[in-house]
């Protein structure tokens, strides 16, 4: 054995009796998401190269694609007309952000059917905690095919499932899951499982760090064992601690239910460079509305309100406004955005290729003014807004502003315009 | 210039010109102080151009002139020297200043005496007399409810003088503090409102005598205690209508013990958000119930006896703000006065000694 039993002996060791004894941690992920969607909704797509973010000759990059398109070297992350080099024949689709969005909810609301404790790691992966739901099932893994089951046949997607006593085994066991699997880390044979694994699967390994590692023979998993905590120290600093405990997977962060954002922002690239000041502000204005619904699903009040702009020529130009007291409404909110942004345009003349909102410094509470009346006209307009949505759509209900978009988008009566999609990568 | 000066006599001066120098490196003069001798006497001028200090002490002065030197240079360099030695200090030809004591020597690079700016003089005609002791209680009323950013609101505090009263208020627009004393001959012309910076107070506070003078010209304030002045922009903004916004008719009193309040809400506080620091208070007949919930962290609740006998009144606060005001009352038990959990809250000492004292605290919703 190339790691000896004391290094291991820092885990969390799992009981003789198995996982139910320690914490068990579902890790799930939708395979090739975005493209996934596109196929269930047009059949005729199936078996071909998907690529979703864009059509070839746009900006913008892949925001996914299917596993027949990553055949052709095709990622995440990839600029559009370099997927199209690598194949001409793939299907390129710009995408509907909210037709995924609706499928995430689902996604998620049949998670939270089986324990509260869910993570949301993004749109269509999470982190499920079933520790404390032991009484419920006769044992973890059943529950966990049971959910997987329940996703596939609800949502019509396939998705990936891994097992593990923690957060960094349950997302290895799903990488090893992929596509359409599930793997569970059984008790005891966490060092099995982790031995052969390639260096990169571990997320605190980026690609400089592999350079260096493969430098030093190690390509394996089990190969780091043998390195002392101080080597790793004092290769990566800070990160090398974290490569040393994941590499032993060990992993104490909890699954956490409901995390307050640091930011939540709304934005999109025009399909063509815009110049109309009042179309501009259309815009704006939608990303409010996205955005603001955002904020009060959270229940969250934002003191700092910023607006980006970018140009034609590339330059980004962001301005920013401390609010006294935090604001959560549409109405207010686009108040401010749409003064930030006159300030910034008015200072150019070239035209616009992306504008966006962001609010930051969230809190859940909002301390009312001593010097400014109290009125929550708003906050009841919000609400009322909100429940006519829930009925009929969110596109139901936008103010004559919003609607100029209409010249240029495809209008949803239930979903609101299709903008162009972003990036899950972010 | 030359002049020699016992350690301390300087020193406690040179300390005090700490607060006022300019820290962030905008402009270098700013970071000097004026040494001026003359007679007998030195005069040290240290200014930010909003705050400045002007202080004198006596020395044995060989030569008269002026010279700006580094205010936190000299200031180590004093400090550094052995206690009760006698320091020498002369300027020499090179706009260098020579600073020596026994064995030690120093040479420190100075700015042109032309360079700093003019600070403002008073003649002190109005014979305005405050007693120092009751304005720093003051000041300690109202000082922690200046707003902290700057750039959010004004920071400063208004100060009223009027017939045998003073009055401090401050606000950072979610809660109020004001204060007010008796002071017998007091006697202005006519009722004076002014804005006193934040950085003033807290300078005012390092003082000690047992009398203040107070004076001022269209742009500025000047405060004299002893051998000290310091001079102060008047800040230009609008004090909002303060008045205006103290309940009058809070009709739901309850009276609670001021230690205990504080002990239970620091104890809830532990698990409120970071940010927003909310604390949920359920007053009910004798009693008051606390909750505070992180979805982060977990959830707090704590129950308090209280005399109190109106109906139940739900209402989120935040918890430093309340905190801030049990801190600095000096009573055994406050009151606490409510009309509904969207309208300003008013907070007293129960038994109010010559310094009257009214909080005004914004609830929060949580």
């Amino acid at each position: 054995m190339t790691m000896k039993r004391r290094h291991f002996g820092e885990t969390a060791k799992p009981e003789s009796e198995g996982l139910m004894r320690g914490r068990c941690v579902v890790h799930i992920d939708i395979d090739a998401f975005f493209a996934a969607v596109e196929e269930l909704l047009n059949p005729a797509l199936k078996g071909k190269p998907v690529i979703v973010g864009g059509l070839p000759h746009e900006r913008g990059v892949a925001a996914t694609c299917n596993y027949e398109a990553r055949r052709y070297g095709i990622h995440a992350g990839m600029p559009l007309r370099q997927a199209y080099q690598l194949c001409p024949n793939g299907l390129f689709i710009r995408g509907n952000y909210q037709v995924y969005q609706a499928f995430s909810e689902k996604f998620f609301r049949i998670l939270y059917e089986y324990t509260p404790d869910v993570e949301a790691a993004s749109l269509d992966e999470a982190y499920l905690e079933l520790t404390r739901c032991r009484p419920l099932y006769a044992s973890f893994s059943e529950a966990a095919r049971r959910v997987k089951g329940r996703v596939e046949k609800e949502l019509g997607l396939k998705v990936s499932v891994g097992v593990g006593p923690n957060k960094i085994l349950a997302k290895l066991a799903t990488k090893r899951a992929k596509p359409a699997g599930f793997f569970e880390v059984e008790p005891g044979r966490e060092e099995d499982f982790l031995r052969d694994l390639g260096i990169e699967c571990l997320p605190g390994i980026g690609p400089k760090a592999q350079v260096i590692l493969r430098m030093l023979n190690i390509h394996k998993i089990g190969d780091l064992w043998g390195m002392p905590r101080s080597a790793l120290r004092s290769l990566f600093g800070l990160g090398g601690e974290e490569v040393y405990l994941q590499s032993r997977g060990i992993d104490s962060r909890p699954v956490f239910t409901r995390i307050v954002p640091k930011s939540v922002s709304r934005e999109t690239t025009f399909l063509e460079d815009i110049w109309d000041r009042r179309l501009l502000l259309a815009h704006l204005a939608y990303l409010c509305d996205r955005l603001t619904l955002g904020l009060r699903e959270e229940h969250l009040f934002a003191h700092v309100i910023e607006v980006k702009a970018r140009y034609s020529d590339f330059k980004t130009e962001v301005r920013r406004c401390l609010l006294l007291t935090p604001l959560q409404e549409m109405t207010a909110i686009y108040r401010v955005a749409e003064d930030l942004f006159l300030k910034l345009f008015s200072t150019s003349r070239l035209s616009l290729r992306l504008v966006g909102v962001r609010a930051s410094d969230l809190v859940r509470a909002r301390p009312l003014s001593l010097f400014e009346p109290y009125s929550d006209r708003e906050e009841r307009l919000a609400v009322a807004v909100d429940r006519v949505r829930e009925k009929y759509g969110f596109g139901s209900l936008l103010t004559v502003r919003e609607r100029m978009l209409d010249a240029i988008y495809e209008f949803e009566p239930r979903r609101g315009f299709v903008l162009k999609t972003a990036s899950l990568t972010r | 210039m030359k002049f020699s000066v016992i350690k301390e006599t300087i020193l406690d001066e040179l300390q005090l010109m700490q607060g006022i120098i300019e820290k962030r490196n905008t402009m270098p003069i700013l970071a000097n102080i004026l040494v001026s001798a003359s007679q007998e006497r030195v005069e040290l001028t240290g200014t930010d151009l909003e705050v400045g200090l002007k202080t004198q002490f006596e020395a044995m002065v060989e030569e008269g002139g002026s010279i700006t030197v580094s205010g936190k240079k000299i200031f180590e360099i004093v400090k550094s020297l052995p206690d009760g030695q006698v320091i020498n200090f002369k300027e020499n030809e090179d706009l260098m200043m020579e600073i020596s004591s026994g064995k030690s020597e120093f040479r420190v690079l100075c700015l042109p005496k032309e360079d700093f700016p003019v600070v403002p003089e008073a003649g002190f005609q109005k014979k305005i007399i405050l007693p120092l002791d009751k304005i720093k209680d003051m000041i300690d009323r109202v000082y922690y409810a200046i707003a902290q950013e700057q750039r959010y609101y004004l920071s400063g505090a208004l100060m009223i003088i009027k017939k045998n009263a003073l009055e401090l208020v401050s606000t950072d627009g979610h809660r109020l503090s004001y204060t007010s004393a008796f002071i017998e001959g007091l006697n202005p012309d006519e009722e004076i409102r002014v804005i006193v910076a934040k950085k003033t107070l807290a300078e005012i506070r390092k003082m000690s005598d047992d009398k203040m003078e107070f004076d001022f010209d269209e742009n500025n304030l000047f405060f004299k205690v002893n051998n000290r002045m310091l001079i102060s922009r008047i800040i230009e903004s609008k004090f909002p209508n303060f008045e205006a916004v103290m309940p009058k008719d809070n009709p739901h009193v309850l009276l609670v013990e001021k230690e205990s309040f504080s002990q239970a809400i620091r104890r809830v506080a532990l698990l409120a958000t970071e940010r927003s620091k909310g604390v949920k208070l359920t007053i009910e007949k004798n009693q008051i119930k606390l909750y505070s919930s992180n979805p982060e962290i977990g959830e707090a609740r704590d129950n308090l006896e209280v005399e109190y006998k109106g109906p139940e009144v739900e209402m989120g606060f935040n918890s430093q703000y309340l905190l801030d005001f049990l801190l600095s009352a000096s009573a055994e038990k406050v009151r606490l006065e409510l009309k509904d959990n969207n309208s300003a809250a008013v907070m007293r000492p129960e038994l109010e000694g010559d310094i009257k004292y009214t909080y005004i605290l914004m609830p929060m919703k949580i």
